[in-house]
């Protein structure tokens, strides 16, 4: 045997030692990884977290998706769903039910029809939905290109980037790291999303009279996909009999003045389409309608040119539920 | 089938290895071949089947070809090289001769619009290149799968590294090919992981900036234009070299070496430099089977300079069918005339400026070979070179999430790469950490992304 072989076999031996070691700490990595993330159970997937424990740290579309798998269906008996118009509404005012708002910026109609198909799959406790509809919900215009709403981003729960984000974001939220951009309690438990401080103009009237000429006569136009998935949810919620307050959110009245007849055509279209019967499972509102505008004249109630004010989220509240409660 | 997909990683991979392996030792060596061959084509045939009856085709023909090709037959090579470029030219670039043939007035063509088979441009160069060995004189292939696994082995055969006959077939008839060899083993997991990091977690995060930035060339300020074009000549790299990282790692895995394919090119010092560095196999290609057999620097100054600008043309062409890969091959060309030149005066950069002189040109004409058309190259480079100001509703970059990863990009040009890292692998306990590190971070990266195709693949 040649010094030369005794090398090779002798560093052969290293190697194979050092490569079985390797596959199996490739092995022992993924499953400490793994069960880290599960005991960890952010979004409340697993059952381990306490209710009042999960809350949404940020990648919102990812953390809402994934909570509708579990910590939704099982602890909440209603929800709400819509863009983010909808999603700073606190339901911590609807008094004697317990809600979550799971509406997303910038959702679209399919997101809303995805976010609920699983909610109600997943064979909860949600006996109520209240939906925010308004143009930008079913218009095609810059919709987002990653939503996350597919059954696939269940795996991602165990190890993804977007979960060391949300990890990452919620260091930076708890321990209060950088309060002006990812405030502390930005996300409530309830799932709602106090960001009237990030999103507040300080000029509201003035900035809701800019927005009047911004309007364009297309973004009254309903994408075909997202007409036929607004028929698909109201039958999907009939179906589960989940009792549903379907709404037009009020816009600041300047702007519905300036285009009242596409406003107006708008709301009658979105639900013609509809071949739902209109009962005590489903009532809708518009609060475009003049008995409203009072609301819509106040600029106090908004914070933009379009998202309501703490005080515009309380009174709507109040007017759904008195007129969730004459359908009862 | 992608090298960065889970069905490659948990279910092919695995399955090839553990037959090779396991049955290997048993078997005789032409069924190991075959095993790999057969694998190969399922692996070719995945994402479209009727690739497979191309490549068929070409594996027989040349293979008949070549027994037929013998020194001073030159008539048959001829035959051969033109059968090999027909095809190549009818699928990549049927529809751009039409395109030109359009600009004839009253003529107006209809594209054809062939699906470009995956791999055509190097499994055609690789057998051009067995047939002018052929004709050299070099010793033939007598197995026609042999033969087939040659052209069709599946780590390389996408994307190169492009490879002589010589340097595989006696690697494939090795008797000792199913062994076990524990140091090619550790060796070819590492520089997979590392190929595969390179490409899922830090070319990937510069190809949203880069794809955007070229998507929206109108809506770019002179900032966000310099952004784009870095961060596509970053992508581009880091999306190659990992390719070629990963399949030199395969090949280890199967006690393959392949030639190694990029050499940190964004730390030349000139531009000769960077082309011994960029994409090795190609350039070795060109040297071997066009440069030298047009004379290349032995007939006169004036020749030697047509010769490097004809290479480097055809070296355009081959990498797209457009005017644009062809400027930037001329660009390429005129700029390797330029430094034979100026090294002719004996006049040397210092280092810094030399580095930064080359990486800027490769930069600037990594535009032309990006870009979709000439307005939009242009576009580019007129923001690039002159202030103008962004559109004020565009964001080239929407968060900074991916700022580690930029950062880990750049620095990874500067330190040693990954088929150095994998020579220097020793089994301790510190190359132990960083493979375990690197697995965990691609598999996080794999369970994250909308799977993106290799650059490369559209060559």
């Amino acid at each position: 045997m040649t010094f030369y072989t005794l090398i090779f076999k002798a560093m052969e031996k290293q190697f194979k030692k050092y490569l079985l070691i390797l596959l199996l700490s490739y092995v022992g990595a993924l499953l400490v990884f793994g069960f880290l993330n599960i005991f960890l159970d952010v979004f409340g997937l697993y059952g381990f977290r306490d209710k009042d424990k999960v809350r949404v740290y940020g990648e919102e579309r990812f953390s809402k998706y994934l909570m509708t798998f579990h910590h939704i269906p099982q602890h909440f008996d209603g929800m709400i769903l819509g863009p983010s118009l909808s999603a700073n509404l606190n339901p911590e005012s609807i008094s004697g039910k317990n809600y979550f708002n799971v509406s997303i910026m910038g959702a679209r109609m399919n997101n809303i029809l995805s976010l609920t198909t699983n909610v109600l799959e997943n064979n909860g406790t949600i006996k109520e939905a209240i939906v925010c509809i308004h143009p930008y919900v079913t218009t095609d215009i810059g919709a987002e290109e990653m939503d996350f709403m597919n059954p696939d981003t269940y795996w991602k729960a165990y190890g993804s980037v977007n979960l060391l984000r949300v990890y990452g974001l919620g260091l930076i939220r708890n321990f209060d790291l950088w309060p002006n951009k990812y405030p502390k309690n930005q996300y409530r438990t309830n799932g709602s999303n106090a960001f009237e401080a990030l999103f507040r103009v300080e000029d509201v009237a003035g900035r809701i009279a800019e927005e009047v000429n911004n309007v364009k006569v297309n973004e009254f136009e309903i994408g075909s996909n997202h007409r036929r998935d607004f028929k698909k949810l109201l039958t999907l919620l009939q179906s589960n009999n989940i009792q549903t307050f379907i709404y037009f959110h009020p816009v600041p009245y300047p702007i519905y003045q300036a285009h009242s007849d596409e406003m107006d055509q708008y709301w009658v279209d979105i639900l013609s389409g509809t071949d739902v019967k209109k009962g005590e499972l489903l009532s809708s509102y518009n609060f475009n309608s003049p008995e409203f505008s009072d609301f819509s004249k106040d600029v106090s109630n908004y914070i933009d040119h379009g998202h309501l004010s703490l005080k515009g989220q309380k009174i709507l509240i109040q007017e759904i539920m008195v007129k969730m409660d004459q359908m009862e | 089938m992608l090298f960065n997909s889970f069905e490659f990683l948990l279910g092919f991979l695995p399955v090839t290895l553990f037959v090779f392996y396991f049955f290997g030792p048993k078997l005789k060596s032409p069924f190991t071949g075959l095993w790999l061959l057969l694998c190969s084509l399922f692996f070719y045939g995945w994402w479209n089947p009727a690739y497979l009856i191309l490549i068929f085709f070409s594996i027989a023909f040349n293979y008949l070809i070549s027994k037929r090709i013998f020194p001073g037959q030159k008539k048959t090579l001829v035959f051969g090289i033109s059968i090999n470029l027909l095809a190549l030219i009818f699928f990549k670039y049927t529809d751009f001769v039409i395109y030109n043939l359009n600009f004839i007035p009253d003529l107006s063509l209809g594209y054809l619009n062939l699906l470009l088979p995956l791999g055509i441009s190097f499994y055609t160069f690789q057998q051009i290149a067995y047939l002018v060995d052929s004709y050299k004189g070099t010793k033939k292939e007598k197995n026609l799968f042999s033969y087939g696994l040659f052209v069709s082995f599946f780590p390389q055969l996408i994307a190169g590294p492009i490879v002589h006959h010589t340097e595989m077939m006696g690697q494939f008839r090795n008797p000792r090919l199913t062994n076990l060899n524990y140091d090619h083993l550790s060796r070819g997991v590492f520089i997979f992981m590392m190929g595969l990091a390179k490409k899922i977690v830090i070319a990937d995060s510069f190809a949203k900036i880069a794809n955007k930035g070229y998507a929206n060339v109108t809506s770019l300020g002179s900032v966000e234009a310099w952004a784009s074009s870095l961060a596509y000549s970053l992508q581009l790299y880091f999306d190659f070299s990992g390719y070629s990282a990963m399949a030199i790692g395969l090949g280890l895995l199967f006690n393959i070496k392949l030639p190694q394919n990029f050499n940190s090119p964004y730390k030349s010092l000139s531009i000769k430099d960077f082309w011994r560095n960029w994409h090795m196999t190609l350039s070795r290609f060109l040297r071997d089977y066009v440069y030298i057999p047009l004379g290349g620097n032995q007939k006169g100054n004036f020749r030697t300079s047509l010769n490097l600008m004809a290479t480097f043309l055809l070296g355009g062409i081959w990498h797209g069918a457009g005017w644009t890969f062809m400027f930037w091959g001329f660009l390429h060309g005129i700029a390797l005339v330029i430094h034979r030149e100026w090294s002719k005066m004996g006049l040397v950069l210092p280092k810094i400026p030399a580095l930064l002189l080359t990486f800027l040109f490769v930069n600037i004409t990594w535009v032309f070979f990006r870009a979709d058309s000439w307005n939009s190259s242009l576009g580019m480079l007129y923001r690039m070179f002159s202030r103008v100001p962004g559109m004020e509703d565009f964001y080239l970059v929407s968060n900074y999430y991916d700022l580690p990863v930029w950062i880990a990009g750049v620095v990874l040009l500067f330190v040693p790469n990954a088929i150095e890292m994998g020579r220097r692998l020793k089994p301790s306990i510190t190359y132990l950490i960083l493979n375990v590190l690197l697995f965990l971070l691609n598999v996080i990266y794999l369970n994250s992304i909308v799977k993106n195709d290799f650059l490369y693949f559209d060559f």
